[in-house]
């Protein structure tokens, strides 16, 4: 009995540090790099438009008017007409880069 | 024989904590993920939102604990976009607290795009919580003056509890900053001081069984920062916090078939 007792600890210790190391699903460069592959086929099937990477994304408070996001500026948001109104957004398939390593392969 | 069993018992009663991975394996296929992609920038859009709070499903609803819809949270701005080519376009940024790959304790601030947002999900439905015009521009504000890394705990818990900085989530991250630009400060003292005035958090209903061997097993999960009952930001509960203080303009959720439900 005592050995079934430390041969079931020990199995639940062992399954329990696979589970613990297994469930999530971290972000990692393989898992980057089948992302980015796949991405880049995705395209063919979606209206044939691009997979484009970021360089930078600036916030707009008005259209048109990037980066202006002072108190002054900023003010024509609130109490604006334009507040609710809709947005222009692009058909482009935007992704951020890949990692270092993946950008060398 | 009954210890073994009551042993695989708790096994297979594991918790199934959702964290905030960024990139994780896709249930979906690509196509699938990039249409579900634009469907939300373009809703979002046509509802005039320049800042709006996302969420994302990262596992089975049915392993989720209850009243928990979402399992990770961000803030999306409309924003000009540079592509590598130098084309500037308009679509959202999504400004994500995601757990840092091989530490799940930790977490870093990684700015992505829906896409990539989506990638991981396991079921293709957003939330999407739309604030008033003034909050949106004061969140607008808050993140482009760095608010994001200012609240920022990189001790990452997947349970995190809102009302302390001990630990940190990306769902309290996203109530730090969206209470960071209503308040128009980054002092986290006033801020968790706030929560514990106005926010009401999302109780987890989860046997102390299996958070005991979560939080002894599992990198990211702890109840260190807890008292007896064990309460966290969820996407629904920041949605509730805006709708019972006046802030809000719509929450919804948006499915992969574009069926528009009413959260609130």
């Amino acid at each position: 009995m005592k050995n079934l007792k430390r041969i079931t600890a020990t199995i639940a210790l062992l399954t329990l540090s696979s589970i613990a190391v297994a469930s999530p699903d971290f972000s990692n460069h393989s898992s980057q790099a089948s992302k980015h592959s796949a991405l880049a086929s995705a395209h063919v099937a979606v209206g044939g438009v691009k997979t484009v990477a970021s360089v930078v994304a600036v916030p707009l408070i008005v259209s048109g008017e990037a980066g202006k996001v002072s108190h002054t500026v900023g003010t024509s948001l609130l109490n604006s007409s334009k507040a609710y109104t809709p947005l222009e957004i692009t058909d482009t398939i935007i992704t951020h880069d890949p990692s270092p390593a993946n950008a060398m392969q | 024989m009954k210890y073994f069993i009551s042993c695989l018992f708790m096994l297979i009663c594991l918790p199934a904590f959702a964290g905030s991975q960024a990139n994780a394996k896709s249930a979906y296929s690509s196509e699938q993920i990039v249409k579900f992609s634009k469907q939300i920038e373009k809703y979002a859009a046509s509802q005039g939102a320049r800042a709006f709070i996302i969420g994302r499903i990262g596992r089975d609803p049915k392993d989720l604990p209850k009243g928990i819809k979402f399992t990770h949270t961000a803030i999306a701005l409309y924003s000009q976009i540079t592509l590598e080519d130098g084309k500037k376009v308009n679509g959202y940024a999504i400004h994500n607290l995601y757990q840092r790959a091989g530490k799940p304790h930790k977490s870093d601030l990684v700015t992505d795009y829906p896409v990539d947002f989506f990638w991981g999900a396991k079921r293709l439905s957003a939330g999407i919580t739309i604030p008033n015009a003034a909050v949106q521009q004061r969140l607008i504000e808050a993140i482009n003056n760095g608010a994001g890394a200012k609240v920022h705990n990189p001790n990452y818990s997947v349970i995190s509890n809102p009302m302390n900085n001990q630990y940190q989530n990306c769902t309290e991250h996203t109530l730090l900053v969206l209470n960071s630009a209503i308040y128009q400060t980054d002092d986290t003292k006033r801020l968790y001081a706030n929560n514990n005035q106005y926010f009401k958090a999302q109780r987890v209903r989860i046997s102390p069984m299996k958070l005991l061997l979560g939080s002894a097993f599992v990198k990211g999960v702890t109840t260190k920062d807890h008292d007896s009952t064990i309460k966290t930001a969820t996407f629904s509960s920041i949605a509730r916090y805006l709708n019972d203080n006046g802030l809000l303009h719509k929450s919804v959720t948006l499915d992969i078939n574009g069926k528009v439900t009413n959260q609130i």
